[in-house]
């Protein structure tokens, strides 16, 4: 039950990374440019662009990445052993993202919304500048992070098949010793 | 039989990357930028399409290569004694009839931004993009369901092939 709460839980860790990465780069591809192609006059014209059911993706996903890859690194703890370094690895990553994007990206972007057209524009390009790079450099750790999910996955799963198998065979073994000591009568308590 | 098992590992990681960024870009679409644009065709999908400045690609980035990349590694897998195939199998067909509906919904997004930006978009377009929308839901969830079964395929990769002379 343990293992399968375990197995479980490292596919969600896997597709809530798979859907930040995917999310911060459509982002990065299709939004970032239009909105910071020209600040603050492009600025100010994307926040006017009225919206219809919006819906917000970077608060529900971002504190998820850590979460989740931390409850997987717990349950699936147990039967790792090179799997660890990468569970720790997604764990890790998901953790210093969640607290990049809450200390320093967000506050940042938000104060590029809240101040266009108020301040001097050389702030607001400085601003903007810092906050792109910072996000690219952001989205290459990203990836890094999902790929070490996935790769924690995959080891895992292969540890943990052969720990199992490991575990079948010297069980059988057990039975067979118990068969032997007991002429041919087997017991099963 | 050894570099085909590895090239077969290989393409289901390449294929789970891919599914993963494809699933996350259209949710982030769905939720952010959707809305955008819909809110009040056509003048907000000239609002939305005027200055792009792309410097990266999303949609023609993922869209034919993610279709690919499953069909290959389901394709490697088939002679070899793995338990992944059953899943990529599965995930692989749902894509592949999943595909004709993404061509289409390609296509009508793209004559209804044209219809937009050469002035003869129709009130009866409202429908079409409301239906556009739904459909772009509907893909997102199959899209969870197929990512769900690679990494299904990835956990059974090293168990063997589910045979009927084994399952008896």
């Amino acid at each position: 039950m343990r293992k399968q709460i375990a197995s479980f839980l490292l596919i969600a860790a896997v597709v809530i990374w798979g859907i930040w990465c995917g999310g911060q780069y459509f982002n990065e591809a299709r939004v970032t440019p239009k909105r910071l192609s020209n600040p603050p006059d492009s600025v100010v014209a994307y926040n006017a662009i009225p919206m219809k059911g919006e819906l917000p993706f970077f608060f529900p996903f971002n504190p998820l990445i850590f979460i989740v890859s931390l409850a997987a690194a717990i349950a699936a703890w147990r039967w790792a052993r090179q799997s660890r370094k990468w569970l720790a690895l997604s764990t890790i990553i998901g953790f210093c993202v969640s607290l990049i994007l809450i200390l320093y990206l967000a506050p940042l972007i938000w104060s590029i919304d809240r101040e266009a057209g108020n301040i001097p524009a050389a702030e607001i390009i400085a601003r903007a500048d810092a906050w792109k790079f910072g996000n690219r450099i952001r989205l290459i750790v990203e990836m890094f992070g999902f790929v070490c999910s996935i790769i924690a996955l995959r080891v895992w799963s292969m540890e943990s098949n052969e720990i199992q198998s490991v575990a079948a065979s010297m069980a059988v073994g057990n039975q067979m010793v118990i068969m032997e000591n007991t002429g041919g009568r087997c017991e099963n308590s | 039989m050894k570099i085909r098992k590895n090239l077969a590992r290989l393409f289901l990681f390449i294929a789970t990357v891919y599914w993963g960024i494809w699933l996350g870009g259209y949710i982030f679409n769905a939720l952010m930028v959707v809305p955008g644009w819909s809110y009040n065709p056509p003048d907000s999908i000239l609002g939305y399409t005027r200055e792009p400045h792309f410097l990266l690609y999303f949609f023609s980035a993922v869209n034919p290569w993610v279709f690919l990349a499953s069909l290959i590694a389901w394709l490697l897998t088939i002679k070899l004694d793995t338990g992944s195939g059953t899943w990529l199998g599965r995930a692989t067909l749902i894509a592949w009839i999943m595909l004709p509906l993404k061509i289409w919904m390609i296509t009508v997004i793209g004559g209804l931004f044209n219809a937009a930006r050469q002035g003869s978009f129709e009130p009866n377009m409202l429908k079409t993009i409301s239906l556009w929308t739904n459909l772009n839901w509907l893909t997102i969830a199959i899209a969870a369901v197929i990512l769900v079964l690679h990494l299904l395929a990835i956990l059974n990769f090293n168990n063997p092939r589910q045979t009927k002379e084994r399952i008896s």
